[in-house]
């Protein structure tokens, strides 16, 4: 039934058709470009004789000759007359005098290049003004006299151009008095003044339109923002800054519209849940496409399995600082998706690091400290509420308390009460944060060199901590012509972690009563075998962590011709962490009768090393009444993981452990090695008529190793089009106060490849248990070779707003995505000998939403500002197809035309006379089936969004970010580990809410809870009802005051008396306040495995000289 | 325009090499780190790696592994032999398990993963060039053997079960249930081919690969289990006849140890561990999983009975006295003594003391079971006894069985159910929770809602 869809998982072959179609044209246009130019090198001086020769043939001869490419139009030459000249040894622009000397034609020589122009102006005329030129000189400030330095200043005429030092100051040579210089730079008003020798202080009004400048990065190459026809959203250095994080994806949460972004756990270098525009793979795979200065990073860390009991899914992101950042833009409609075809289904970040900018070296420095902690606490009971809850199960099920139920057998007191919220995650981890660069450069060679240093502690008990030294750099070169560009980008560091490996926050349900975790002396406390968990002993447990990570990048481009350039991207990436374990002796329950075999340590290291190399022309040019913008390229990507960990034992001594060598028995336990390779042809063409019209079409041709060699490739692209009403002559004369109106639209198709490597092989993996001291295998997986691409198709309108001079600025967009042939590892009956298989099933996924995005500037004086933006999304998810879902093992799990993320449960209600929950046979088949769970509950978001405010008052700052988020989701009852009154001696993770109280007592209570009782069938019952029942699913939606921020800008003139260019002291606040029904610790998480994300206030003082 | 079109051309031409050369790229082999199916019967001794790997497995984890969730304990607990405390052995010991129950779906998840495991193999073999004909026979012999060990477990814990005979997924997904009898015949008929196909002497030096007698010795307890009195008599006698291979060991205390003479198959734990059974059973703390019940320790011996003494083990401390079973002396070391029995000789001798008294050769059952009451130091029934009757002696080798054999491998618990005596004898024991649908396990929950051909068990 699958094959019809696995045969042919790719675009329709009329798609394929019209892809070829746009890459011959692609290719056509180019050649044409190329055909018109032409250089080489040689002598200066030329010698020629030539009769009734057309232009054409002359040129060429003098461009053989010198060398000199010769740059015009082939219009103006074609209609010129023919020469006859005769010359020895002339140079060249005495030569050229003769030549154009009887057409309308004048030529200018830059560099080695001769420009052919139409006369305009007389030959001689042009002579004087040489003569007059003068050296321009000036200083651009804001508005408040702050220097701006990175300022373009242009002469308008001749296109000659510079840049403001960092003090603001610049020089322009030989410049002609008549012509004006334009001074402009992003976010400030341009503005044109007459040449001078001394323009004094230029004062820049900071720009109301600003979406005017504003460019956006799309990949493979930027764009407007106001002719942007595809759906990206730009978060900046600044917005980032602002808050006071460890890992960039914390500070995108509540920025961008259409993204979800959740975090797994408080502890630092732990995972996030990314998810642009909702869930399109009903199993796996909804990870976006991260790309770090044009090389892909991957989205899943290299860790060995013991690394991530703490932190599972570690984000690799943790390894990059945040403060490197200079913006992340966010691509989610096809229009901005397709050009990465296979790995653009579920969106991609694009993340760009800071750049040196030219003018005079600016060195920053900043210094930060803070402190976090974990700011929501559990209702848990203490030891008076526990025993009365314990008792009365005693006395409800009528027995008496075995020997071993120590804590209410008075092994453990009646008297001790420990608050193990407190004990346990109760800390105040400190943190520290100190940057500093040194940037800037001249027009040819500009530089940025930045080092960091983050450090944080842990709310866990002990002084363990998590440290980040970076550094990166960046040098950017462009040849005297600017001919030729090169940059090259290189972000380096090392993450050094000794958190132990296990998360404490479960064990916060430790009954109130046990006993201290340490004895007098500090050791830990077994209670002669009356302990069986001791969750310290895993802090006795050496974890130590240390990730390296480089990041590289090396841009290359040639511009052959005006507006046609060849680029070359080679980006090389390699992350390694080396993680080591161990267990000692002295940590082991004594009374196990450990022997030296339960020494053990785990030496673990993993790598993953990617490089990719993509080769590009591009291609500019206006063509009738607009402008067409070409591209096309190529991808070559090879990825390498590999890794293993090996465990030692048969130590002697504890103090060996570290050691490998000391170990008598070494083995593999894990061992991982992944090629992957991928292989693209991408192109796009956009054409922009009038200013007005735009359309964008982009598409690639991708190959992956993840698939069987049958389908390996696939094609995806997709048509973008915007329509700026406001160029409109009848907008403009009609509707004044509309300063900018936008239509925009996309459809396209994109691919998803996210998947294991190797699925369609069947294999063997060597055990890591040995038979006979010879090594064993087993098989590992099965194979099916023939399944392909999920494909994603996605559809977007959106309309984008400007009123009173873009004051205010409104934009509102609806997506509807559409996600078939879904990758999945569909599951297999255990006798099988596996649980699942690789395979497309022909399900179909929609997401659609509306994302309204609104900016305003409420105030705007010259002391006081203040300014709002606020985004909102509405996503809807829907199963819209899923053959043979009745019948297949996801019957219990989604059901159609609801969401994926749907819990189907049973009816548990309490049964009034027994006081036990109990299960509804909703199909009365007398038996516990999949049959009865008939109730269908939502987990997830039905909308949110964010506030952000930005008020300035002179050099004063503050900033808040609201976060608001309405959805349902696990109940944190759903964490508990047993019933109310089950005692359980192995793990006695066994307390309880204080709600709990809430419980049936006699026959004809109705409540909430069972009662209390110790036995298997109420453990039962309660388990099914909270993991499956009525208490399954709670409210967890809630407000949160998610970021806020408070700067001071010393004054100016403090700042220079004590020699420095800038001074800022800022406070800031993470996750400050929560506002939630939600019971548990977080509503984020909705766990207790994991600690929820913290708190965290920091002070920091920045200074730049 | 003769130049353009060349260029076109040849950029055309280049895009279309693209596209070969990408296929090129795109190749990258299997990975470093594992090997396919086919290189698996490149030679003997790879070829071999992969059935020894099923052995390392069984001894590491699943339901062969002698740990709590295995057999021997599981089985123990929901016959008479084990008590347990606390979720989710409760589940066993109280014979009330979920569908849902972790224990039960690993239980039959490892069984299927072996069988899976030698299916490949049997597969695999035929085809391959590179093994010898003498390691093919070896190796073909034990994949039919494990695959009939694993399905005589399923047949006799769940009853009618899929009967995989092959690899393919698309075939096992959606297979049904196969009734008992056919699943015998086809565990006898790999038994019988095994049986041809092994040799008598063990390939290595250990006994922890099974040869020809370990092949005899399980069909003698599948002839014994259907009722086939000549063959199973047939088989044990052909295993017991071995005297210059097997004998029992007189000490009780070194029974157990590895490649005991006793021994006719027996499975090495991981390199540096001994047997887990001694690991899971032997307390030095308060029990957490399981203990002997006290019922067991106080009525099941005869006075004297040198096995109580020396195979079960008393552990006291504050909170009361405990019981466990010793025959696995050793619970943590690095030197390794114990490897895990899973065939022995003493039950060879009652299998045909079984076999005979049903054939009424009392004389000669009355031999075979006084053999291990002799090593047992309990007095012979052919002195105190000599006149017993069929059904007397019948009922005394379900005895001796019960102590010989407690705690081992589920022996108690498949002899309760094949006697028809579980609710008889456990009724009483267990009080409401047992029901007469308790003497087969649930199938899996996720066996049934992925294969839709699977049915129920009755009362479950």
């Amino acid at each position: 039934m699958y094959k019809n869809y696995t045969k042919n998982p790719c675009v329709p072959r009329r798609h394929l058709h019209q892809i070829w179609l746009i890459m011959r044209l692609m290719t056509m246009i180019l050649l044409l470009g190329i055909m018109q130019v032409s250089a080489s090198t040689f002598a200066q001086s030329i010698t020629l004789k030539k009769d009734n020769a057309s232009l054409k043939t002359i040129f060429s001869e003098i461009k053989k000759q010198t060398g000199y490419s010769i740059l015009y139009r082939s219009d103006i030459i074609d209609n010129a007359r023919l020469v006859s000249v005769n010359l020895k040894n002339v140079p060249l622009s005495e030569s050229l005098d003769k030549i154009l000397k009887d057409q309308n034609l004048l030529f200018t020589i830059e560099d080695k290049t001769v420009v052919i122009r139409k006369k305009e102006i007389g030959f001689f005329e042009n002579i004087i003004r040489h003569l007059k030129a003068i050296d321009v000189t000036g200083r651009v400030l804001d508005e408040d006299g702050n220097p701006i330095p990175g300022v373009t200043i242009a002469v308008k005429q001749t296109k000659q151009a510079m840049t403001s030092d960092a003090s603001g100051y610049f020089t322009l040579k030989n410049v002609d008095p008549e012509n004006k210089i334009l001074i402009s730079f992003i976010g400030y008003e341009k503005k044109e003044l007459q040449a001078a020798a001394n323009l004094g202080d230029i004062h820049l009004k900071l720009s109301i339109q600003q979406l005017m400048d504003v460019t956006v990065n799309a990949g493979y190459y930027s764009v407007k923002d106001q002719e942007r026809t595809g759906s990206i959203t730009k978060v900046s250095a600044d917005q980032i800054a602002r808050q006071p994080v460890n890992n960039v994806l914390q500070a995108l949460q509540a920025n961008v519209a259409g993204v979800v972004i959740t975090q797994n756990t408080g502890v630092p270098g732990g995972g996030f849940k990314v998810q642009i525009r909702g869930r399109n793979s009903i199993q796996q795979g909804n990870n976006p496409f991260y790309i770090v200065d044009g090389v892909p990073f991957t989205s899943t860390a290299v860790a060995s399995t013991r690394a991530q009991f703490i932190t599972p899914d570690p984000s690799p992101l943790a390894s990059i600082n945040p403060n490197d950042i200079e913006s992340i833009e966010v691509l989610k409609d096809a229009d901005a998706t397709a050009i990465y075809g296979s790995r653009g289904a579920n969106g991609v970040v694009l993340i760009t690091t800071k750049k040196g900018k030219p003018g005079q070296t600016k060195a920053t420095i900043s210094f930060a400290q803070g402190i976090s902690r974990v700011a929501q606490r559990l209702d848990l009971m203490n030891t008076t509420q526990y025993l009365q809850m314990r008792n009365e199960a005693f006395a409800n099920d009528k027995v008496t308390p075995a020997a071993n139920q120590y804590d209410v057998n008075g092994t453990w007191g009646a008297n001790s009460n420990t608050d193990w919220q407190k004990e346990l995650i109760g800390g105040v981890a400190p943190s520290t944060n100190v940057q500093a660069s040194i940037s800037g450069g001249t027009k040819n060679v500009q530089y940025l060199i930045g080092a960091n240093y983050y450090r944080e502690g842990t709310v866990f008990p002990g002084n363990n901590s998590y440290a980040r030294p970076s550094g990166n750099f960046n040098l950017q070169y462009a040849s005297e012509d600017q001919k030729f560009h090169a940059q090259f980008a290189a972000n380096y560091s090392q993450i050094n972690s000794n958190l132990f490996n296990t998360d404490l926050t479960s064990s916060i349900l430790l009954p109130p009563n046990y006993p201290a975790l340490l004895d007098q002396n500090g050791a830990l406390n077994w209670g002669n075998g009356t302990l069986f968990l001791n969750p310290l002993a895993i802090t006795k447990r050496l974890f130590t962590s240390k990730t390296n990570n480089l990041i590289s990048n090396l841009l290359m481009s040639y511009e052959f011709t005006k507006g046609l350039n060849l680029k070359v991207s080679a980006g090389y990436t390699t992350m390694n962490r080396a993680d080591y374990n161990n267990q000692p002796l002295s940590t082991i329950n004594p009374s196990l009768n450990p022997t030296t075999a339960s020494r053990l340590a785990y030496f673990g290291y993993n790598t993953i090393d990617t490089w990719i190399a993509e080769p590009q022309i591009t291609y500019d040019r206006k063509i009738g009444p607009g402008r067409l913008n070409a591209l096309v390229g190529t991808t070559f990507q090879n990825s390498l993981t590999n890794g293993q960990t090996v465990s030692g034992s048969g130590y002697t001594s504890d103090a060996l452990l570290q050691n490998i060598a000391s170990a008598s028995l070494l083995s593999v336990t894990e061992r991982q090695y992944l090629q992957y390779r991928y292989t693209a042809v991408f192109g796009r063409l956009n054409y922009i008529m009038n200013d007005k019209y735009i359309l964008n079409a982009t598409a690639r041709r991708d190959g992956s190793s993840r698939f069987g060699s049958a389908s390996q490739f696939a094609n995806f692209g997709a048509v973008g089009a915007a329509w700026i009403i406001s160029q409109e002559k009848f907008l403009k004369e009609n509707v004044p106060f509309i300063s900018f109106a936008k239509l925009r639209g996309s459809y396209g198709i994109t691919g998803n490849d996210q998947i294991a490597d190797y699925g369609y092989l069947e294999l063997w993996n060597t055990n890591t248990q040995t038979y006979q001291a010879i090594s064993t295998i087993s098989p590992s997986q099965i194979s099916n070779p023939n399944y392909g691409w999920e494909i994603n198709k996605k559809l977007e309108a959106a309309i984008e707003l400007g009123f009173l001079q873009d004051r205010f600025n409104l934009s509102a967009g609806y997506y509807s995505n559409r996600s078939s042939s879904q990758l999945v590892l569909t599951s297999l009956a255990p006798s099988t000998g596996f649980s699942s298989i690789q395979d497309n099933l022909p399900a179909k996924v929609g997401n659609t939403g509306w994302e309204f995005e609104l900016s305003s500037k409420n105030i705007d004086t010259k002391n006081f500002k203040w300014s709002t933006s606020v985004n909102l999304t509405i996503p809807k998810n829907e199963l819209l197809a899923y053959p043979g879902l009745a019948t297949s093992a996801d019957a219990v799990n989604y059901a159609l035309g609801q969401p994926l993320s749907i819990l189907k449960t049973y009816h548990t209600p309490l049964d009034p006379q027994t006081g036990l929950l109990t299960l509804e046979d909703y199909n009365k088949n007398g038996a516990q089936d999949d049959g009865d769970r008939y109730i269908t509950q939502f987990k997830g978001r039905k909308y949110y969004g964010g506030i952000e405010n930005t008020l300035s008052y002179k050099g004063i700052t503050l900033d808040f970010l609201i976060q608001v988020v309405n959805q349902t989701g696990a109940s944190f009852l759903s964490s508990l580990t047993n019933a109310p009154g089950v005692f359980n001696l192995g793990t006695p993770l066994i307390n309880q809410p204080v709600s709990a109280f809430d419980r049936w007592q006699k026959p004809g209570d109705v409540t909430q809870f069972q009662k209390f009782s110790t036995t298997g069938a109420a453990n039962l019952a309660y388990f099914y009802a909270k993991n499956q029942g009525d208490l399954a699913v709670s409210d967890a939606s809630f407000v949160s005051l998610k970021n806020i921020s408070l700067s001071y800008q010393l004054p100016q003139g403090f700042v220079k008396r004590v020699g420095l260019n800038n001074a800022k002291l800022y406070l800031q606040g993470q996750n400050v306040l929560i506002l939630t029904n939600y019971k548990g610790l977080s509503p984020e998480t909705q766990t207790l495995a994991n600690l929820p994300a913290l708190q965290v206030f920091s002070a920091g003082l920045q200074i730049t000289f | 325009m003769k130049k353009i079109n060349n260029k076109v051309t040849y950029i055309l031409l280049m895009l279309l090499c693209f596209n070969f050369s990408c296929k090129k790229f795109l190749e990258i082999g299997p990975p470093a780190d594992k090997i396919t199916t086919s290189q698996v019967f490149e030679n003997d001794q790879i070829a071999t790696s992969a059935v020894t790997g099923v052995y390392a497995k069984m001894a590491l984890a699943g339901f062969a592994s002698g740990n709590q969730n295995s057999v021997s304990s599981l089985c123990g607990l929901s016959a008479d032999e084990f008590i347990s405390y606390g979720l989710p052995l409760d589940n066993f010991f109280k014979n009330d398990i979920p569908v849902i129950d972790d224990n039960t779906r690993q239980l039959w998840a490892s069984a299927y993963s072996f069988i899976y495991a030698s299916n490949a193999i049997l597969a695999g073999l035929p085809s391959s060039i590179g093994v010898t004909q003498a390691t093919r026979n070896q190796l073909q012999g034990e994949a039919l053997f494990i695959r009939a060990f694993n399905y005589f477990y399923l047949v006799n814990l769940y009853g009618p079960v899929p009967l995989n005979l092959t690899p393919d997924y698309t075939v096992n997904n959606v297979a049904s249930r196969t009734p008992v009898n056919d699943v015998y015949k086809q565990i006898i008929a790999d038994l019988v081919a095994a049986e041809g196909l092994l040799t008598d002497p063990y390939v290595s030096t250990e006994r922890i690969r099974p040869n020809k007698a370990a092949a005899e010795a399980l069909l003698a307890r599948c002839y014994l289990y259907n009722k086939d009195w000549v063959n199973a008599e047939k088989y044990a006698s052909l295993v017991i006849g071995k005297t210059t291979t097997y004998s029992l060991v007189s000490d009780l205390n070194a029974v157990f140890k590895k490649n005991s003479t006793e021994a006719i198959w027996q499975l090495m734990p991981t390199a540096n561990t001994n047997s887990l059974d001694g690991a899971t059973f032997i307390l030095t703390v308060t029990p957490y999983n399981v203990s002997l019940t006290n019922n067991f320790f106080n009525n099941a011996f005869e006075a004297n009975d040198k096995r109580k003494t020396n195979w079960v083990g008393v552990y006291t401390n504050t909170t009361g006295t405990y019981y466990y079973p010793f025959k696995y002396k050793v619970q943590n070391s690095t030197t390794v003594t114990e490897y895990s029995m899973v065939l022995r000789l003493a039950e060879q001798f009652l299998i045909r003391a079984e076999a005979r008294a049903n054939q009424t050769n009392l004389s000669g059952a009355i031999d075979d079971i006084d053999v291990i009451r002799n090593r047992a130091g309990i007095p012979l029934i052919r002195t105190i006894n000599p006149a017993i009757g069929q059904s007397a002696l019948l009922t005394a080798v379900q005895q001796e069985r019960r102590v010989e054999l407690f705690t081992e491998w589920g022996h108690r618990w498949l002899d309760l159910k094949r006697s028809a005596q579980a609710s008889t004898i456990l009724a009483p024991l267990k009080g409401s929770t047992w029901q007469a649908t308790d003497v087969l396990y649930p199938i899996p929950a996720d066996e049934i809602s992925r294969n839709h051909n699977i049915t129920q068990n009755a009362g479950y």
